[in-house]
């Protein structure tokens, strides 16, 4: 003997109803709609300490990784059946619909089927929930509030749900896979009325249609004996709100969560009507918090346009349509934008869920937990943020290997966590740039990072194997140099020498194909800085020496070609002589040679960009690879008067860029740039001003006052009479002068 | 002398369909109504009652129309804003012709505007022959809907000074005017509210204060949301203008329409209906009302001037007076849509380009 309760899943009345069928129905055996063969989880989700909305979690273990969600809120009419069995007398409570195994098959087949379709544009057939929508005249979310959530008696809601279902069914098109479950729910129920005798069916609506009054046949026997299934796994795993309306693992109806809370709370105490009060209070509240004007006159003004407004569309009492339609009128000055955020804290709400330890049992987890307590990370677990100061050295003065390196050890989980996306640290800047042994974390746990953690297990079993297989699966993904190169970094902070390898390997294919001096530069910089600092990681670094080599090769060959280039492009190559200035003095396996010729080039050149051409000739001075009689020449050449102005002032911020020391001690070339200056007109002055006050911008204030004590010096004014030089009174020549360049204040320096 | 009137109230000239939804009514009547709230949204909304066809006033949101109606329901004053040509006169309008069968108790908001005109003045005859009475009081349009329980419109209310807009205040909230000269106070029947209606692209405009905004409902009224939807819109209203204002000119084909709303989206949103292509956006305002008064007045011009029929010729006239309104840069930007865009667009349209053309030169 079975009873049939069909319910919409995370309608509040269902689960109000609910109780009361299985009261009346008093069933020795409760089935509910959900995967067989996880019928186990239904005793850790009755503990006390669980805090809902949870979600059993069935995934293909094996890639490609596919998985279904069973998710159950405070107010699941589902979760009240489970409660109400167990609270009399322990009745048994099974699932009754496929198992897991056998609808992750279906998901499967389904996803390759979409593939194999080449026919993408193909109408999409209208569902029977857009048929209802045209026939009502509102969607079925609107539909079901406005007739099913105003019920008050189980007979009445019965009636109704039964003729729903057995509507829904009737305009829907046939579906194989639902033929094959609700066989299966019939052979459960066979199955169960002759094991316990008397039982409780909470399907969904349309199911118990199909489920009722229709027989367990021969046909359902064969049709569900050999199920095709895939391995599986299986977990509960916490769920937020955000999650229940963002994706649901149903079709409908969970698109509200808070707004269900707050109806569902409101229908136990039996005050119902309240709910459109309270949920306008709520945006109203959630306005003034949040510095908005929102006075109770206004809420009152919307509860009754609330009103009126289901009245013109046909329902006894607002649904959340018209409560939002209220609040958007009547708080939110006619636009949704106004009150969109309090819409959202209200109907979606920020409630996350939360399981005991020891009930989530993916291995993910338990590795998870493991490594916490052997790193001795345990006192992180709190939800209030706090810092780790990490020494990836070898700590000498201890005994073991495992404690010498704990800090290293701690770097690499951490570091793998991030990578697998769990945000369980975050990493903090350092002041201090090249201390590359020291790390700063801050750690925070929260319950979305247990939702992560198992998330990540969809990668992978342990925490090192998901780290290296959301590596890997971005390394497939990337395109860019830089992306690859940055890929190669975390791996190599997660210790993975195999992605590092795969990363290098990826990483060279890309770079023959590089034609982007700045991204290679970019990638060389990265790189570099793993070999130099690298074995603190106790990593080899040694197969990127010869990306390295290629990168370094490349730049210079590309270069002087790249350096005939517009100002702005010109000043990411800067960056990368810097880069590749600075590799080369760090590895000794570079050939030193060809960039100092490469250098040599550059300065020498009239046809590039003078910006690189001062900028290299700086690198030559600082090295000491330039004689004194070329420096010399290289000034005069650029500051005389066959260079245009405007190029001569950009090769001397090229030239200024580096040791801005060795420059002003140089009295020469302060000598140069004088008799340069000088022999400017007025027009030609304007436009090498621009430049040389962004060049003189850099210096401090201190050199700026030797440059000054120089230039004194050259113009022949001592100490003692610069005083009177400087305030004597400014002659008219002067002051005409000034004037035509007051001009230059209002220029737009936003073009620069 | 012609003794017809060149346009009718709205309760005038879809009086068969008011009477025929007024017979067949079923539903409970708000007070001081002449019909329930559900055949005010069948009268705005269109459908078909007994054998009479409504035919659709506003086509658009139907729960914004919701909105407005049960806003009037709850004797809420009722404020529609919008971009100029967005229907909010019209739909104001006909919301007042549905319920109260009267949409003429109108207060035009200018900036000459004064406070009497919101609520009383005196016929100064009068005041000096016999002194303050009733009988020398000139009452306002919101002072007549109060005292029968009806709806006043306010058309264009952030064109009034501010100190007109106040005095609405107490009126809207207070529901009362009293008359200090008589010692005496009117207060407003059952049914009495106010439709007001406001313009977000008006230069010069007296911003509303937030005292007189929190009387109102707010319905933000959008332009029309699909292509399909403003054609339809053009469309119905040119084809009875042209009726009611006698345009020998025959209607022009959809095709026609397609054009007109196909540049006018376009230059509004910025980019071609398919995104592909930027457009340099003009500064006129080319609403759905705009491109009516388009097509009618190319009607006009036709049937006048030409061969009676709506030809690419018209068109581009009207299209030159209504997109470059004396500005160098509109000229620009239309040479530029004509040239990067119209052009482009395949043999429909080639007439039609080589004329705006001519024109634009």
């Amino acid at each position: 003997m079975a009873e049939y309760f069909g319910v919409r899943h995370f309608s509040p009345i269902c689960s109000h109803l609910v109780v009361q069928f299985l009261d009346r129905v008093k069933p020795d055996a409760v089935l509910i709609e959900g995967p067989s063969d996880l019928s186990g989880l239904i005793e850790p989700l009755m503990r006390d300490e669980v805090r809902f909305p949870v979600a059993i979690l069935a995934y293909t273990e094996t890639s490609p990784v596919k998985t279904v969600l069973y998710p159950l809120a405070q107010h699941s009419p589902e979760l009240n059946a489970m409660k109400w069995a167990r609270q009399h007398g322990d009745i048994p409570v099974e699932f009754c619909d496929l198992p897991g195994e056998a609808a992750l098959y279906h998901a499967l087949e389904e996803q390759s089927e979409k593939e194999d379709s080449s026919d993408e544009n193909a109408p999409k057939k209208p569902s029977v929930y857009d048929m209802l929508e045209k026939a009502a005249g509102h969607d079925d979310d609107v539909f079901w509030e406005y007739n099913f959530e105003q019920v008050r008696d189980l007979d009445d809601y019965l009636a109704a749900a039964k003729e729903y279902g057995r509507s829904l069914r009737e305009f829907s098109p046939e579906d194989k896979h639902n033929e094959l479950r609700e066989a299966y729910m019939r052979r459960r129920i066979n199955e169960a009325e002759k094991k316990y005798g008397r039982v409780a069916v909470i399907t969904g609506a349309f199911h118990t249609a199909g489920l009722e009054n229709v027989p367990y046949s021969a046909d359902d026997e064969k049709l569900t004996n050999r199920l095709k299934t895939v391995p599986t796994k299986a977990t509960l795993m916490p769920y937020s709100n955000y999650r229940l309306s963002a994706r649901s693992g149903y079709g409908a109806g969970a698109k509200a969560p808070g707004y269900h809370e707050i109806m569902y709370k409101n229908l136990c105490r039996g005050v119902k009507e309240n709910t459109p009060a309270e949920y306008l209070s709520r945006i109203a509240a959630f306005q003034r918090k949040n510095g908005f004007a929102a006075s109770s006159a206004e809420v009152i003004e919307a509860v009754r346009l609330a009103d009126t407004l289901a009245a013109l569309r046909g329902g006894k009492n607002p649904c959340l349509a018209d409560l939002r339609d209220a609040a958007v009128t009547c708080m939110g000055h006619g636009s949704f934008g106004e009150v969109s955020l309090a819409c959202a804290d209200v109907e979606i709400g920020t409630r996350i869920g939360e399981l005991p330890e020891g009930s989530v049992c993916t291995s993910v987890q338990d590795d998870f937990m493991r490594q916490l307590k052997e790193l001795k990370l345990d006192r992180f677990r709190t939800p209030t943020a706090q810092t780790l100061e990490l020494d990836l050295r070898e700590n000498i003065r201890v005994k073991s290997e495992k404690s010498a390196f704990l800090d290293l050890n701690r770097s690499y989980f951490l570091h793998r966590l991030l990578a697998a996306g769990v945000l369980f640290g975050e990493k903090q800047r350092r002041q201090q740039d090249n201390a590359t042994w020291a790390e700063k974390w801050e750690l925070r746990w929260v319950p979305e990072t247990e939702i992560q953690i198992v998330e990540a297990s969809l990668a992978g079993s342990t925490v090192v194997q998901a780290a290296r297989n959301t590596l890997g699966l971005k390394l497939t993904e990337s395109q860019s140099l830089k992306e690859i190169s940055q890929l190669v970094t975390s791996s190599f902070e997660c210790g993975l020498q195999d992605c590092v390898k795969s990363a290098s390997a990826r990483l060279t294919e890309l770079a023959a194909e590089c034609s982007s001096v700045p991204d290679e530069g970019a990638a060389l910089s990265e790189l570099s800085g793993i070999v130099r600092f690298g074995n603190i990681r106790r990593i080899d670094p040694e197969p990127l020496v010869p990306i390295i080599r290629q990168l370094f090769l490349r730049i210079c060959l590309q270069l002087p070609t790249e350096a005939k280039c517009a100002p702005d492009a010109a000043a990411r190559l800067t960056s990368t002589l810097a880069i590749v200035n600075d590799a080369c003095t760090a590895h000794d396996f570079l050939d030193t040679e060809r960039f100092l010729n490469l250098l040599t080039g550059l300065s020498d050149s009239d046809d590039i960009s003078m910006l690189v051409s001062g900028y290299a000739c700086s690198l030559l001075a600082e090295r000491g690879k330039i004689t004194a009689e070329k420096l010399s020449e290289l000034i005069s050449r650029r500051l005389s008067r066959g260079t245009p102005p405007s190029e001569a002032a950009d090769w001397f911020e090229g030239f200024s860029k580096r040791n801005h020391r060795a420059l002003i001690i140089r009295l020469s070339v302060w000598e140069k740039l004088c008799s340069f200056i000088a022999e400017l007109d007025g027009e030609e002055f304007k436009s090498v001003l621009i430049s040389l006050r962004r060049t003189f911008g850099e210096f401090s204030a201190n050199e700026k006052a030797d440059i000054a004590e120089n230039i004194t010096e050259i113009l022949g004014v001592s100490g003692t009479n610069a005083d009177e030089y400087i305030t004597a009174a400014v002659t008219e020549d002067e002051q005409s002068a000034i004037d035509s360049l007051d001009g230059l204040d209002d220029f737009d320096f936003g073009d620069i | 002398m012609s003794k017809e009137i060149l346009r009718l109230p709205a309760e005038q000239l879809y009086k068969t369909e008011i009477d025929a939804l007024i017979a067949a009514e079923k539903d409970p009547i708000p007070e001081g109504w002449q019909m329930s709230p559900r055949s005010v949204l069948t009268y705005i909304m269109g459908g078909k009652v007994g054998k009479t066809v409504i035919t659709p006033k506003y086509l658009g949101d139907r729960r914004l129309v919701e909105i407005c109606i049960a806003t009037l329901v709850t004797d809420r004053a009722l404020l529609l804003i919008g971009e100029p040509g967005t229907a909010k006169s019209w739909l104001s309008e006909h919301l007042t012709a549905a319920i109260n069968g009267n949409s003429s108790r109108v207060i035009q908001g200018t900036a000459g505007t004064t406070e009497e005109q919101i609520r009383y003045t005196w016929n100064y005859a009068m005041l000096l022959a016999n002194g303050p009475s009733f009988d020398s009081l000139v009452k306002s349009p919101i002072y007549t809907a109060m005292e029968q329980g009806a709806i006043a419109r306010v058309e264009e209310i952030s064109r009034c000074a501010s100190e007109v807009q106040d005095a609405l205040i107490s009126i809207l909230s207070e529901k009362r005017i009293s008359i200090p000269e008589l010692g005496e106070e009117v207060a407003a029947r059952r049914g009495f509210s106010v439709i007001a209606t406001a313009n977000t692209r008006d230069k010069g405009v007296n911003e509303m204060s937030s005292a007189l905004k929190r009387r109102f409902n707010i319905v933000i009224l959008p332009a029309p949301s699909d292509m399909a939807t403003e054609i339809d819109i053009v469309k119905s209203r040119v084809a009875q203008m042209s009726r009611d204002l006698k345009l020998t000119s025959k209607l022009p084909d959809d095709s026609a329409f397609e054009k007109v709303v196909t540049i006018f989206r376009e230059l509004r949103q910025g980019k071609t209906l398919d995104g592909q292509v930027k457009i340099k956006p003009t500064s006129g305002v080319l609403s759905a009302a705009e491109a009516i008064s388009l097509m009618v007045n190319s009607m006009a011009i036709s049937g006048s001037f030409g061969s009676g029929e709506v030809t690419d010729s018209e068109l581009a006239a009207a299209l030159q007076g209504a997109i470059v309104k004396d500005d160098d840069k509109d000229k620009a930007a239309w040479t530029e849509y004509l040239e990067n865009v119209m052009r482009k667009k395949g043999k429909g349209y080639s007439g039609l380009y080589a004329e705006c053309k001519e024109r634009n030169a």
